[in-house]
Parts: C-alpha cells; sequence; structure tokens
C-alpha cells in the first residue's frame, strides 16, 4: 500500500471529538470530586455528562463509510444544472453525513449554502446501506472551472465521533456558452463551396431564377420553358443561380475582458459578449449549411478549429470557445493567424476594440483581398465606473477607440455593434455588391 | 546592564507578542460575532441555547446559595460566547469545569438542603448547554438540519433529563435519610448509571446472526 493510499485511509478513522471529551473529562472531574469531597450535588451536575458519554462510547461506530464522489454530467450549456452524487456506506453507530461543496462565482448551488445534511432514519444499522447526498449545481457562466471541492464527513450519536472530515478532489466542468439570438436574412458575399445555400454569381443548379435563354444540349428538359417555347417556335429553359456554401471564419479577440460579468441573464463582460456572439453566428452559419472556422488570439492552449460544416461542427466551436480564458498570451502575429485563409473567406473579427491589435488583424486581412467585417462587442456599460480618474481614462480610451474605429472604415472595412438579429444583414449587402466590382488587393 | 536592557527587550517583545494574540482572539471573535447572517435558523437556534444555558445554570446558584459574583458571570458569559463561535474545541469544556468549580466553590451545601431543585435546574442546563454544542459541530454554520434530526436529538435529550432528574431524586431521597452517607448514595448512583449503560446496549444492539 502507498503512502497516499495509507494517508487516506489513517483519515477515515472515526475520531473522538470535542463533544466526547467534554462529557468524558467534565463528567469524571464532577463525579470523582463528588465522591471525593462528599458533595452530592455535583454528582447531579456530573450525571447528564456521564450518561452522555457512557450512551457515546456505547454506540461507537465501527467500519468505513467509504465516501465515493461523482458528477452526472461533464459539460453543460450555460444555465444548465447538474447533480453532484456523494455516497457513503452506513455503518453502524453512524447517524448524520455532511457533505459541503465550495460554491464558486459562477455556480449557483441548491441548498444555496452547498451543504446537505443526512440524518440516517434511526433503524439504520444495517452495514452497507448506501446513503446519497446530492447537491445541485447550476452553472451560470460559459467557461472551464473546476468543481465539487468540498468535504464529506459523518458523525456518530451525540456528535461524539466523526468520520472524516474527508477531503474529495474537485472534478472539471465544462460550461458552453448558450448562443445568443442570431439571424442574417443577407447572403454572404463571396460563396465558393460546392453546395450549400447561397446564391453564387455564376449559374448552375439552383433554386434561384436567373434568366431565360435559348436551349443548348446538355440542359435538362425539365428546365424548359414550355409557354415561352411554344409562342417562339423553338426550345428555351430556365437558367438559376448555383447554390453554393460559404466559409465563414470567425476571429475571436481574447486579449481583454472588459466588464464585470455576472453570468448568464445579468450583466454580460465584453468576453461574454464576444463569445456568446460568435457561438450564434457559428450555429447560424452551421445550420445553413456553410464551412465555419474558429481562430482565437490573445487565449493561449485555445485550438484552431478548420472551416468545416455540418452539426457536430458546432460541439467543435463551443467546446473551443469554452476553453477561453482571457488575456493569457500577449503575443499577437497577424500573419499567423491570417494562415492559410483563401480569397471568398469572409472573415468576422469580434472584438471589443480595446487593443489595436484586432484592427491590425482586420486591415491585414482586408489587404489580402478578403471580405472582413468586424463586431464590436464592447458592451454599453462598461466605463459606468464610481471612481473619477477611472472615468477619465475610459473617456479618452473612447476617443482613441472612435478615432481607430473610424480609421478602420475609411480603409473600407465596416464595423458594426452586436445587436443580435440583423446585425449583420446591411454590411453583407453592401459586401456582396462591392465583391461584385473589380478591385485592388495587396498581397 | 547590557544584560538588563536585552531582558527588558525581551518582556517588551513577549507583551507586545501577548497582546497581538489577544488582539487576534478578540478581532476573530468580533468578525466571528458581526457575521449572524451566515448562520442557518438551526445554528442560530443551536447557537443561542449554548449561549444562554451556561448564564441560566450560573443564575440557578444563587437561590441555591451561592453569593452574587459578578466577575464569575462575566467569566461565564466569555466561556459561552468562545464555544458559540468554536463549538468544536476545549471553551465547552473549559465552561464546563469552571461551572463545576463555581458550584462547588460558591455554593454550600452545609447550610441549607444538599441537592435543592436547582441543582436539578443547572444540571438540566449544562444538558442543553453540552447537547447544543455538540449538536452545532456536527454541521457547518450555513447548513440547514432537518426534521429528523431534531426528533432524534430531542427524544435523546428527554431520555438523559429523565434520568438526570432520576438520580438527583436519588440523590435527594438518600441524602435526606442517609445525612452524610453520600457513598451509599454514590455506589447506588453509579449501578443506575452502569445499568442504564447496559439497557442501552441491549436495546440499540443489532439482532444476533444465526
Amino acid at each position: 500500500m502507498n503512502e497516499h493510499a495509507q494517508a487516506l485511509r489513517e483519515k477515515s478513522l472515526w475520531r473522538p471529538t470535542a463533544a466526547l471529551l467534554r462529557s468524558l473529562v467534565g463528567g469524571a472531574a464532577l463525579t470523582l470530586t463528588a465522591v471525593t469531597l462528599g458533595r452530592p450535588d455535583l454528582l447531579v451536575l456530573g450525571a447528564p455528562l456521564v450518561l452522555i458519554a457512557v450512551w457515546s462510547l456505547v454506540t461507537r461506530p465501527n467500519g468505513d463509510p467509504s465516501p465515493r464522489t461523482s458528477l452526472a454530467h461533464r459539460s453543460l450549456r450555460e444555465g444548465e444544472a447538474t447533480t453532484w452524487h456523494t455516497g457513503l456506506t452506513a455503518v453502524p453507530g453512524m447517524e448524520q453525513a455532511v457533505v459541503a461543496v465550495e460554491v464558486g462565482r459562477w455556480v449557483k448551488a441548491a441548498p444555496a449554502s452547498g451543504i446537505r445534511v443526512h440524518t440516517l432514519p434511526a433503524d439504520t444499522t444495517t452495514a452497507d446501506a448506501a446513503i446519497r447526498l446530492d447537491i445541485g449545481l447550476q452553472s451560470r457562466r460559459w467557461g472551464r472551472r473546476e468543481v465539487g471541492y468540498g468535504l464529506v464527513a459523518a458523525t456518530s450519536a451525540w456528535g461524539a465521533f466523526r468520520f472524516g472530515p474527508h477531503e474529495f478532489a474537485p472534478r472539471t466542468l465544462w460550461t458552453l456558452p448558450l448562443p445568443a439570438i442570431f439571424d442574417a436574412k443577407a447572403p454572404t458575399p463571396s460563396p465558393n463551396g460546392l453546395v450549400g445555400l447561397n446564391r453564387s454569381r455564376r449559374a448552375g443548379d439552383g433554386s434561384e431564377f436567373a434568366n431565360i435563354r435559348a436551349f443548348q444540349p446538355g440542359d435538362r428538359l425539365r428546365r424548359i420553358h414550355w409557354p415561352l417555347s411554344l409562342r417562339a417556335g423553338e426550345l428555351y429553359v430556365t437558367s438559376t443561380w448555383a447554390d453554393q456554401d460559404s466559409h465563414v471564419m470567425l476571429l475571436v479577440d481574447a486579449q481583454n475582458d472588459l466588464g464585470d460579468s455576472g453570468g448568464l441573464g445579468r450583466d454580460a463582460s465584453s468576453l461574454d459578449v464576444t463569445v456568446r456572439a460568435t457561438a450564434a453566428m457559428a450555429e447560424h452559419y452551421l445550420h445553413r449549411g456553410d464551412r465555419v472556422g474558429l481562430r482565437v488570439f490573445g487565449a493561449l492552449n485555445v485550438a484552431r478549429l478548420p472551416a468545416m460544416a455540418g452539426r457536430s461542427h458546432l460541439r467543435r466551436v463551443l467546446d473551443t470557445l469554452a476553453s477561453i480564458e482571457a488575456g493569457t498570451d500577449r503575443r499577437s502575429n497577424p500573419a499567423k493567424v491570417a494562415g492559410d485563409l483563401t480569397a471568398g473567406t469572409l472573415v468576422v473579427v469580434l472584438s471589443p476594440l480595446a487593443s489595436p491589435d484586432a484592427l491590425t488583424h482586420a486591415v491585414t486581412l482586408a489587404r489580402r483581398g478578403l471580405s472582413v467585417i468586424i463586431i464590436d462587442t464592447l458592451p454599453d456599460r462598461v466605463d459606468d465606473q464610481e471612481d473619477a480618474r477611472t472615468q477619465l481614462a475610459w473617456r479618452i480610451r473612447r476617443l482613441e477607440r472612435e478615432r481607430d474605429i473610424r480609421r478602420v472604415q475609411e480603409a473600407g472595412i465596416p464595423t458594426v455593434p452586436w445587436r443580435g438579429p440583423g446585425s449583420l444583414d446591411q454590411v453583407l449587402r453592401d459586401l456582396g455588391r462591392r465583391s461584385s466590382a473589380a478591385r485592388m488587393a495587396r498581397r | 546592564m547590557t544584560s538588563i536592557t536585552g531582558g527588558r527587550q525581551a518582556l517588551v517583545r513577549l507583551g507586545r507578542l501577548r497582546r497581538r494574540a489577544f488582539d487576534r482572539v478578540i478581532r476573530l471573535s468580533v468578525i466571528q460575532l458581526g457575521r449572524p447572517s451566515q448562520l442557518s435558523w438551526a445554528q442560530r437556534r443551536l447557537t443561542i441555547i449554548i449561549v444562554l444555558a451556561p448564564v441560566v445554570a450560573w443564575s440557578c446558584s444563587l437561590p441555591a446559595g451561592a453569593a452574587f459574583s459578578p466577575w464569575t458571570l462575566t467569566a461565564v458569559v466569555i466561556f459561552t460566547v468562545f464555544t458559540a463561535i468554536r463549538p468544536d474545541s476545549l471553551a465547552g469544556l473549559s465552561t464546563v469545569l469552571f461551572l463545576g468549580w463555581y458550584w462547588f466553590a460558591h455554593v454550600s451545601t452545609h447550610t441549607g438542603d444538599p441537592v435543592s431543585p436547582w441543582t436539578l435546574a443547572a444540571a438540566l442546563s449544562l444538558l442543553a448547554f453540552h447537547t447544543a454544542t455538540a449538536a452545532r459541530a456536527t454541521a457547518p454554520d450555513p447548513a440547514d438540519l432537518d426534521q429528523a434530526f431534531w426528533r432524534r436529538w430531542t427524544r435523546r435529550v428527554a431520555i438523559i433529563a429523565a434520568a438526570t432528574a432520576g438520580v438527583w431524586g436519588l440523590t435527594a431521597a438518600m441524602a435526606s435519610e442517609h445525612p452524610g452517607r453520600e457513598g451509599l448514595t454514590l455506589a447506588a448512583l453509579a449501578v443506575l448509571i452502569v445499568g442504564a449503560a447496559y439497557a442501552r446496549w441491549i436495546l440499540t444492539r443489532g439482532p444476533t446472526k444465526t
């Protein structure tokens, strides 16, 4: 048996408590004084303590309750709840079990204290009866966190002997961001995939009407426009625009987390807005059949997700977003972020624009001929500060920020605040019109 | 001269350390007392019993023949407050021992009734104090205690209270019948206690396996 197991075994013994010591020493002292000095009143005073001490010793527990813990779910969506199970084996003499779980800032427990006390029924004397202490844990914010750090203890009659407190290891709970509500009616500007819902600029198999033209060998018979063919005396067919999917790259700025986050349904920090908006856009475009990729800068150990389609890819996006820890990586390399992005990719940069790095990334990508949109995710009330100096600093930063945004817009990169559904419609239409025009790209 | 100065400095340092330790204890106590909202309602009720029961036991000494002693009352209050703050510590034992010493030193049994009814009242107060302290230490401060807990502990306290009343009655009877022969009384009580323990063990042991 190794040292750790030995230490755990030693810890798991039933130990006498201060209550037993009090009843034993107090009762013995009063009784002995009564006997030796002939004071029957002290005997009466000590009688309850002596009786309790005897009772406690007679009902001394025997055996190891063997605590076990488990978490019902390893990953949740924001606002969802799971259960922390703590199991104990009832042993003779055990009367009460207590489990206390540390409740973090973003976790709401039921009961609210994170403590559950279970009193065993009086007839529970059989060994191996299982006691189950469940504590509900609701995750209020996306991210990876350790939950379930806590203690479990059990006591015997009169609280005379205590098992534990036995410390149990926390478990990792992944909370996936709950996507915000998002919808975009405008098509993406440069669809270039094989199949999808976006109308491309070339004719082909699709559902959207393009024009009516003369029949050519290879045209399908079901495309023949019979009314016009009968009037003209020769065959005409209906042609359509091809449907294609788009490549949408979501670029997330995780360098800063500005504002105070209150969890789901409360005040949102800049990173909350960014992450939920990213999740919403990923969900929207993946449901339309587009390919969505994800890149994060400003956070370490976050995977680069290549552009893929399908609903299972949404789970990958959410998992990646949940692993973001703001400001853990201060290095910023626009060339590395741009990487292998090809022409026709719609790049959506989601950033609070608190540092110039996001704008640098956007300009670099736009100069490579990519369609770039910047979504401003700075919350409205982020500069509500009580301190006058902080207010002044925010005012200066706001002015600098507005200047930077103006310059980027002058460079042809649309910047829109995140407003949920319809946030991107106007800029997508503008980009669509612009993409059909001739332009010069710097490579 | 140097050694005298060094000794003074050591004494001054010791005094500072003591003051710091005392300040720390007082600060902790004030912090703990300033956070009653952390206690659940069940723990608050138990805390009230912890604070009141020793004072009631002390009060019983007055009609039992003790002279009013404000400093002992102050000491009892200090002990009980510390017990309420740290129920799982030796503060409770200190309270019991102090009350026992106080009763022994201030209540005279030679002038009046050796085991007055006030003795029983004090013993029941001690029972309440010990029980509340033990119960409070079984769960953290914010923990809610369920109905089964209250039923079980109330039933037990009633059993011990009845036994204590029996001890008191027996002692009073023996003291009035055979004044000065407390040894006989004590022997009878010892038999009673051992018998009660045996009965309890018989009642609570599991079924014999065949």
